[in-house]
């Protein structure tokens, strides 16, 4: 038995839709884009082109614009390094996941860039300030996560967005918790969008997306193979070419289509609610034992994640003895250096995150299972 | 007929470009290039009526082409 909580790393199981699309893809888009003029590779790249077409819609910008990428740390690389080469001031907040806090301390670590930590607060106005207080005249981008993969808190990213906006900075925004649960339209002041295909959009793994609005130059981090210029030995700026070197995972980006398509049909409104419902349900239960800690502060609106600990219990050992009843929640430190040290926990959480097709009573079942092994430990 | 060949500069500019023009009733073939120029993605529109017309379309859209060359069908 599996009952996956764990959908914050990757959404488990598939919709129907995307396993389909994966099956056409590998029986009938066998070619390389953009790289023939013979039947298949025709019919490959205009699949392709339908997939960067649907997310091209789903965020508000020109399929142009869509790069697929490997996973959201690919596109999150691609944005920092791209944009921050030549150096500069880069500002991220202290709940950003490695996959933003490592490209950029790995850059200031090289001496290429200078890095700032802007701490984030329960109140939204307050990490607005924060944010404020650390640019300065070089200042070249700002990384956000739109919602904290750790505690799944809802950033103000539409503010930090303005805030870029007023002081020609570049805006890069990490959706990966958020795309597929709130609408996200890079028109909100966002230029550089990065997010997985693999959580909230439904795809398989090995799907990311970087999705710009054109306004900030990208530099490559490789080059190579794009099916255009070819006699040339300089990588073409043009997009999504220039960012896409190499054969792109034509199924993967296949599924990231099939998965938009399910979020249009269900609503990303309805999968909201049903998924908060959720977790409304299992911190009801939590909340009944007073050995547990949920990291949620009134103040701050959340994603469908919900972060805890029970009594004293390391987070991998509850999770393991979790996992002995089927149930699949990640433990530890989520990759997440920054978010703990502000938490200030000891041995990491334990995440809690539905999907589409969770459902309450797991979640209640999960809870009273949690409250009951709490319990039993002596503190 | 007099075809106006289009060179595109990537094929992602061709497609979005064959969208366009197909849409607002421009008859336009996507092709391989038998004779790319350097410069080129390998594929270009073959656009067979409303030239004119089909320039501003791609222009107004920020789609880059080069033309090519005309020809007769």
């Amino acid at each position: 038995m599996i009952i996956n909580f764990d959908n914050a790393a990757t959404t488990y199981p598939k919709p129907p839709e995307v396993k389909r699309a994966v099956m056409q893809a590998v029986d009938q888009f066998g070619g390389n884009s953009g790289r023939g003029g013979h039947a298949l590779a025709m019919r490959t790249s205009r699949a392709l082109y339908s997939a960067r077409t649907a997310a091209a819609e789903f965020f508000g910008a020109q399929p142009e614009n869509v790069i697929f990428t490997l996973n959201c740390t690919h596109a999150l690389n691609l944005a920092i390094q791209g944009v921050m080469k030549g150096g500069g001031h880069l500002i991220i907040s202290s709940m950003e996941h490695n996959s933003a806090a490592r490209p950029g301390a790995q850059l200031a670590l090289e001496k290429k860039i200078t890095l700032s930590i802007a701490q984030v607060c329960p109140d939204d106005s307050c990490t607005v300030q924060n944010f404020r207080k650390l640019i300065r005249p070089d200042t070249k981008a700002i990384v956000c996560t739109i919602a904290s993969n750790v505690t799944g808190q809802i950033m103000p990213w539409r503010e930090i967005g303005q805030l870029c906006r007023e002081h020609n900075i570049c805006f890069i925004a990490d959706g990966a918790q958020a795309c597929g649960i709130m609408d996200i339209d890079i028109s909100d002041g966002i230029n550089i969008l990065c997010t997985a295909g693999h959580k909230g959009l439904y795809g398989i793994t090995g799907t990311g997306l970087l999705i710009t609005d054109g306004k900030y130059k990208i530099s490559p981090i490789i080059q190579g193979g794009t099916g255009s210029t070819s006699l040339s030995l300089k990588q073409p700026d043009i997009l999504p070419d220039g960012l896409e070197s190499g054969t792109p995972c034509i199924i993967g980006a296949m599924s990231v289509k099939a998965g938009i398509g399910f979020l249009r049909k269900k609503g990303i409104d309805r999968i909201y609610s049903h998924e908060e419902h959720i977790c409304r349900s299992f911190i009801k239960e939590l909340e009944k034992n007073r050995k547990i800690t949920i990291y949620r502060e009134p103040q701050s609106n959340y994603v469908p994640i919900v972060s805890f600990n029970a009594a004293e219990i390391p987070s991998e050992e509850l999770a393991e003895e979790l996992a002995q009843h089927g149930y699949c929640l990640r433990a530890g430190f989520h990759c997440a250096a920054l978010a703990h040290t502000q938490l200030g926990t000891k041995t990491g959480t334990v995440r809690f995150a539905p999907s589409a097709f969770s459902n309450e009573g797991d979640g209640i079942a999960l809870a009273n299972l949690i409250n009951n092994i709490s319990n039993r430990k002596k503190l | 007929m007099t075809v106006i060949i289009m060179e595109m500069p990537s094929y992602t500019f061709a497609v979005k470009g064959e969208k366009l023009l197909k849409a607002r009733g421009i008859s336009c073939d996507l092709k391989r290039n038998v004779n790319a120029s350097p410069g080129s993605c390998g594929y270009s529109l073959h656009v067979r009526s409303d030239v004119k017309r089909a320039a501003e379309i791609l222009k107004m859209n920020a789609v880059p082409f080069i033309i090519k060359e005309k020809g007769g069908s």
